[in-house]
């Protein structure tokens, strides 16, 4: 994995690739070209996860973000009739809350870096190590780490990964209270 | 100079490592494999929906007609390539790639024979792969009907996005049923634990008591939707909608439309042959089903899959939007559903 020259000139080109598309879906006046460019974004990462051994990763990134997520974002730019074709401009310029969204998301990596989550060694149990610690070794697991995922999600992280469900549900019924009153009047 | 020594002399002129060329190798063999595929699926279909509607179909191009799909191939090619004034210009020309690549792409992990034969490369998340892959089509679709910048485009695009969407989720329930029951993502995996005996065979075993036929079931009409076939052909249907989203591609554009649309057509049935039929074993022990006859017990299942689609396209009447849209989430979605629930505890408790 981590090494030879391939594997850098492959690391940096697809993470340029991310980089470049992710400057055009914030700089670009038409926002379903935007989209388009935010689907060249997730392949780039799932490319990313791949390079990193996390295979399943990278195909579920495919499968929601780049099948699922940005279908979803096309369908609405296409309902909503206002938007499509025309040219916007969609940058905002609020300079002072883009700084200090970019110093919250350095906070956010740095400590998500620094803070210690689960390891998973060969017999599955569950015990604490740095996070570059944990992909190195759940990529060496059997089964493309289907299981190591699995078995980390129902035990360590089963609270965090139950309150997800708990707000994609809670996103869902708010969606069709929204929808519902909109559609009575 | 023999022809292994005039190949491994341009091997080392170019100085790339063999795994390279290999890949290249496989990547041709792949795409002529789709083509002739997808042309004796056209020329099948043609005949076949011919005989059931009372016609003759091709006739007149080669014996029995057999070469008048090349010739339209051909025609396709040659045929002026035209990009409307309204449309978006370079999405125009991207979409039909966005369409071709995951059809192309999802060959690679097709077990068509005995492994390592006959599979370009076995992964280890395999299913999840092509699944993955295939969902991308739905964004060339809708880019598609898009970028033409024409009514009809644009409602096949936006029928295909929610038609495409909804089925998903069905489908991919329902191929999780032959993965729990084999305990692996790896379409080698599956095939090889249904083995040679047709009551082992995840379709036909019932120790699942008939689960796994009914996953089966939701799978085939997941696919009949997700290839975009009649009694769902709601994103191109032609009287409506004159031909939706790719109604305003012609020549070669159009061509990788109509072949990602019928080599989607022969993967969902090799898929579902994969998963449930017992890949590319024969029925029964003492029969034979190594070598090229895995290749040939393969394509026999697949092809009957194919038959069967195309025995409903020529058959049923489109369903509407409504009904389509009502089928997946309020039947399908929690028959899949309730099935995998008790699958999985089968397995659990097995």
């Amino acid at each position: 994995m981590n090494g030879g020259a391939v594997w850098w000139v492959f690391f940096y080109a697809l993470s340029a690739f991310t980089l470049f598309n992710a400057l055009l879906v914030v700089t670009g006046k038409n926002l379903f070209k935007c989209a388009l460019h935010l689907m060249l974004v997730f392949l780039g990462v799932a490319g990313l996860f791949l390079l990193q051994g996390a295979f399943l990763l990278a195909g579920v990134q495919t499968l929601i973000y780049t099948g699922g997520v940005t279908t979803l974002i096309l369908f609405a730019i296409m309902l909503s009739e206002e938007v499509v074709g025309r040219q916007r401009q969609l940058v905002s310029r609020g300079v002072s809350i883009g700084i200090s969204a970019a110093i919250c998301f350095l906070g956010i990596a740095l400590t998500i870096f620094g803070t210690a989550v689960a390891q998973l060694p060969e017999n599955y149990g569950v015990h604490i190590a740095p996070v570059a610690q944990f992909v190195a070794e759940a990529s060496h697991l059997p089964m493309g780490n289907v299981r190591a995922v699995g078995v980390a999600l129902l035990t360590q992280f089963l609270v965090p990964f139950e309150f997800a469900s708990v707000l994609l549900v809670v996103a869902v019924i708010g969606a069709i209270v929204i929808a519902r009153l909109a559609g009575g009047k | 100079m023999s022809l292994t020594q005039l190949c491994e002399r341009l091997l080392n002129w170019t100085g790339l490592p063999v795994e390279v060329w290999v890949g290249l190798v496989v990547a041709v063999i792949i795409f002529l494999f789709m083509t002739v595929i997808v042309l004796a699926v056209v020329y099948l279909f043609r005949k076949f929906a011919g005989f059931i509607q009372l016609r003759l179909g091709p006739r007149y191009v080669g014996p029995r007609g057999v070469l008048q799909t090349v010739c339209d191939a051909v025609k396709l090619l040659a045929k002026e390539d035209i990009i409307p004034a309204e449309a978006d210009k370079g999405i125009f020309i991207a979409a039909p790639l966005i369409v071709f690549l995951p059809a192309y792409l999802a060959y690679i992990v097709i077990p068509f024979g005995q492994p390592p034969h006959f599979q370009p490369k076995d992964l280890n998340l395999g299913i999840l792969y092509v699944l993955a892959i295939t969902s991308i089509t739905v964004v060339g679709i809708i880019t598609a009907g898009w970028a033409s910048g024409s009514k009809w485009a644009t409602i096949g695009g936006m029928r295909s996005g929610a038609q495409l969407i909804s089925y998903e989720v069905p489908m991919s329930l329902a191929v999780l049923v032959p993965v729990l029951i084999s305990g692996s993502l790896s379409m080698k995996d599956i095939a090889e634990m249904q083995g040679d005996r047709i009551w082992y065979w995840n379709a036909f075993n019932i120790s699942y008591f008939g689960l796994a036929f009914i996953a089966f079931v939701i799978y085939m009409i997941c696919a009949l939707a997700e290839t975009n076939q009649i009694p769902f052909d709601l994103p191109e249907a032609e009287s409506e909608l004159v031909a939706g989203y790719n109604v305003e591609y012609s020549g070669m554009r159009f061509a990788f439309f109509f072949l990602a649309e019928f080599s989607n057509l022969f993967v969902v049935c090799a898929i579902a042959t994969t998963l449930f039929l017992g890949g590319w074993y024969a029925p029964l022990p003492f029969l034979p089903d190594d070598g090229f006859w895995s290749l040939l017990w393969f394509m026999l299942k697949t092809l009957t899959l194919v038959f069967i689609v195309l025995w409903i396209r020529s058959t049923y009447p489109r369903v509407r939007i409504d009904q389509l849209m009502e089928f997946a989430w309020k039947r399908l979605f929690p028959i899949a559903l309730i099935d995998l629930g008790i699958v999985s505890l089968i397995v659990a408790l097995r």
